[in-house]
């Protein structure tokens, strides 16, 4: 079930509020996860049974594990639980592409499998592998009741495409005491609902279109002006898709009175790429940090080929996290080639002049904006190739005629892509912090568009204008 | 998140509250627990050899998702405001494609417009000669007339929309290679051409069929095209436009497209209603049973409701009905007319000249329809073949619902 459709908005949504809200005490927890389980089902009825059977494995795991007095016993579930969580990403995720390859080696005939994805399974397994490796480090705080557990890995709003939370994350309240109502936290999850709904719906959606069709036409094709506005296009509709199903997620937890981490920080304010990624899908960079780059020695290696060992094997994972294709697997050696050369050169850190900061900024942008385009290939041919047309000219007047026809009907959409790229809002609200009434005045408007903006989304939706999250087969 | 107290957004959650509640009392959301329930049924394996027996797990699988949310969406409360306000939006951003996606693109007086993809016309040449080859065999002719849509040259299309499309060219490829085969053509795109019509005049601004009267002057051609290529001996003066009666409403409904897109968008579309003045005698071949009736009961006239809600009411268009009849008052003939849904308009108003008139939409039909057998056994003595010109190329895409149009 799509946060974003009306089925979710007007039942799934409403009816479970009213529920756990009514429900006393600390069963709110149990009826949340039954929750969460029932909008799992709705969302992948064939795959619900497998998950059920997957978070209470790695639970019961974690669980044995906090028990175990030593620590080859904790090792050896530790292990088990990577083991069995791993292999399940890798059996539905990347048995098709392991074995194409395999094919193409040895020259044999392999029929694929094609099988379906498990809703939001790169998430779960990634979440399931902290909660273990944080119940092996002894840093997750676990609560009395192994409920608590199986909710932290199935909470409805992040179970499809995080963000990734810690399991102290979901320690909102003092395990001793009852689940609060907390007013606050609630009207903020509200406005953060709201602007993630708008930011999905009425720009992500529409630049799609956009996106789209440019993607769709065979990449030899395309002139270079065509082929520019797509990657602009799809680079602001993967940000306001993900950042708005961020927001959304950040908002119902909120709404169900838990803190959710931040995934997003104005990423194409940038300075360097290397920054960038502590601008993009934060708690993913943060995730591999934590679970990979210092587990294999990080930055304090005393070898500096290992610490570039080190990165190469966090970007090769990046690349494949997010697609089981060669076009990812470049995805993410490009990104490693950019930051090992900013490391090594300390390039960004040197440029002092602030025309040399914002070349180089320039520079960051447009190496972003041809990875992005290489990510929204169908495949590696077609990503290059598209990338050639963005580089040399190819005469196409159609192509350019069009590229300028839809400029000029989705310019609104363009420039509000490009401004809300800006931290316009906060800026503001800082400017205003010590003029009490300004700042009402100024919320009220705020309001007041965010609520325009919805019904506008709201309708754009049923006039079934809106598309599926970029992130939700990953 | 900011933590300065504010008393805007405990009042926005209020609002964003509210208005939850009232679309799930006003759509009476809790109707879909019951559906949802049953979609939870696809969480089970089902058991082949049950599902093999058991007619009622054949014909009633558990719906999906997508079937519950797209139902519950079209019964939404203020569903039409919000397509409006969505319309009314992409008119003000003077949005000419923001419906590309489904083919709709908006010209600035409203009038919406579709493209078509290049297709080899392999498949449909093939069968239509086969089509002739086979009645020509049993003496019995066959007509083909290519129907227009709303442009007649692609770079008209072009031109607006900075896209391409196909439709012309498909159809001039389509139409040459079958008169090369020998298949008698009409195509009225050349008439267009010959008598300086604007072809935009023939159509609904926002619906993709003809109007009433682009049916009765297309009628005339085809009644000219039977006279000289089957034999027919119709009284062309039959279709004068003086012999009939023209009713006009402004400004009244709204076409199948510009439901999607919204009134505010495009503006309602007009109609005219077309009956003859002369006195009729019609038996029409109903389901089941035979009836007798004039020209009139070609018309379901409740259709005109101007008082309904122009999204809800039955597309105007739809109020001629195709009904295989006997004209009482036309000695010879006996047509089959092969078709889609612009014969709406147009097997009624040739049925004024000739004795018995049936006809058939190929799509609404099975794979396994065997329409030789139909039309020997029915003793046809000529077969018009009378298709938008994008049905060419439905056969490329198995989910067109165009796909068995050319299954002759």
């Amino acid at each position: 079930m799509s946060m974003t459709s009306m089925l979710f908005l007007f039942l799934f949504l409403p009816a479970a509020l009213a529920v756990y809200y009514l429900t006393p005490g600390r069963a709110k927890e149990v009826v949340l996860l039954a929750v969460s389980l029932v909008f799992y089902a709705f969302g992948c009825p064939e795959y619900i049974f497998l998950f059920i059977a997957a978070v209470a494995v790695t639970v019961v795991l974690g669980r044995l594990m906090n028990r175990s007095k030593t620590k080859s016993a904790k090792r050896a579930f530790l292990i088990l639980g990577i083991f069995l969580n791993a292999g399940l990403l890798v059996y539905y995720k990347y048995s098709g592409f392991a074995l194409s390859i395999w094919g193409s080696v040895t020259g044999a005939e392999i029929r694929l499998k094609n099988l379906a994805l498990p809703l939001g399974i790169s998430f779960f397994t990634f979440k399931a592998i902290s909660y273990l490796a944080d119940v092996y480090k002894g840093t997750a705080k676990l609560n009395k009741n192994p409920l608590h557990d199986a909710l932290y890995l199935s909470f409805f709003p992040q179970v499809q495409s995080g963000p990734l939370s810690r399991y102290n994350d979901l320690n909102t309240w003092d395990p001793k005491q009852d689940p609060k109502w907390d007013p606050r936290l609630f009207t903020e999850g509200v406005f953060r609902f709201l602007a993630g709904f708008c930011k999905k719906i009425l720009i992500a959606d529409v630049l799609s279109k956009v996106t789209a069709e440019i993607f769709a036409a065979p990449p030899d094709t395309v002139s270079m002006a065509y082929a520019w506005l797509g990657a602009v296009c799809f680079s602001l509709q993967l940000l306001f898709d993900f950042a708005g199903y961020s927001d959304m997620a950040i908002g119902i937890s909120a709404m169900f009175g838990y803190r959710c981490p931040e995934n997003f920080n104005y990423p194409y304010m940038t300075e360097s790429v290397s920054k960038f990624w502590r601008r993009w899908h934060i708690t993913l960079g943060a995730w591999f940090r934590d679970y990979v780059y210092i587990p294999l020695g990080g930055s304090r290696s005393k070898s500096r080929s290992r610490v570039y060992f080190n990165l190469l094997v966090v970007w090769l994972l990046t690349g494949i996290w997010h697609g089981a294709a060669w076009n990812f697997v470049v995805w993410g050696l490009g990104y490693f080639a950019v930051i090992a050369f900013e490391r090594l050169t300390n390039l960004p850190g040197r440029i002092r002049s602030k025309w040399g900061k914002a070349v180089y900024r320039v520079f960051t942008l447009l190496f972003i904006n041809f990875q992005w385009a290489l990510f929204n290939a169908k495949d590696l041919t077609s990503g290059l190739q598209y990338i050639k047309q963005m580089l040399i000219p190819s005469p196409n007047a159609l192509a350019d005629a069009r590229a300028l026809f839809l400029l000029k009907d989705y310019w609104f959409f363009l420039l509000a892509a490009v401004l809300l790229c800006f931290p316009v809002v906060p800026r503001l609200m800082q400017k205003l912090k010590s003029r009490k009434t300004a700042r009402t005045v100024f919320e009220a408007v705020l309001a007041l568009v965010l609520l325009a903006g919805f019904a506008w989304s709201v309708s754009l939706v049923v006039a079934g204008l809106n598309n599926p999250f970029a992130y939700a087969n990953f | 998140m900011q933590k300065e107290k504010s008393i805007v957004k405990p009042l926005l959650a209020a609002v964003f509250l509210l208005i939850l509640a009232v679309f799930f009392v006003k759509t009476e959301a809790w109707k879909q627990f019951g559906p949802l329930v049953e979609t939870l049924k696809r969480a089970v394996p089902q058991d082949q050899s049950v599902a093999q027996t058991d007619p009622v797990s054949q014909t009633d699988p558990a719906p999906t998702l997508g079937e519950v949310e797209e139902s519950f969406t079209s019964n939404l409360w203020k569903r039409t405001d919000m397509i409006d306000l969505t319309g009314a939006m992409a008119k003000a951003l003077r949005m000419q494609g923001y419906y590309s996606d489904q083919d709709i693109f908006i010209m600035n007086d409203g009038t919406i417009l579709d493209s078509s993809a290049k297709t080899t016309t392999d498949y449909e040449v093939e069968q239509t000669v086969a089509l002739r080859d086979f009645l020509a065999e049993r003496e019995i002719p066959l007509l083909y007339v290519n129907e227009p849509t709303k442009y007649t040259d692609d770079a008209f299309f072009t031109d607006v929309f900075a896209r391409e499309t196909w439709s012309n060219r498909n159809m001039d490829k389509f139409l040459s290679r079958i008169r090369e085969a020998g298949v008698n053509v009409i195509d009225l795109r050349d008439n267009i051409r010959a008598e300086g019509l604007n072809v935009l005049d023939l159509f609904y601004r926002t619906d993709h069929h003809w109007t009433v009267p682009a049916g009765l002057w297309a009628s005339r051609i085809m009644a000219e095209g039977l006279n000289r290529y089957c034999g027919y001996d119709i009284d062309l003066s039959l279709f004068n436009p003086e012999n009939f009666e023209m009713k006009e409403w402004k400004s009244c409904w709204l076409g199948e497209q510009g439901r999607k897109v919204g009134k505010t968008y495009v503006g309602l579309d007009d109609y005219t209603e077309v009956k003859p003045k002369f006195e009729t005698a019609y038996t029409f071949k109903g389901i089941g049973r035979l009836y007798e009736g004039t020209f009139d009961d070609f018309i379901d006239e409740w259709v005109y409701d101007t008082e309904r809600d122009v999204y809800e009411s039955n597309s105007w268009h739809h109020s001629y009905n195709r009904v295989n009849c006997i004209n009482h008052n036309a000695e010879k003939g006996k047509l089959l007319i092969l078709g889609d849904s612009y014969e709406a308009v147009t097997h009624c108003f040739l049925s004024l000249g000739i004795h018995e008139v049936d006809s058939l939409i190929r799509r609404d039909l099975s794979e396994d329809f065997d329409l030789r057998n139909y039309i020997l056994e029915n003793g046809y003595d000529a077969v018009l073949i009378a298709y938008a010109q994008f049905m060419v190329g439905g056969h490329d895409d198995p989910t067109s619902s165009s796909y068995r149009m050319f299954m002759f």
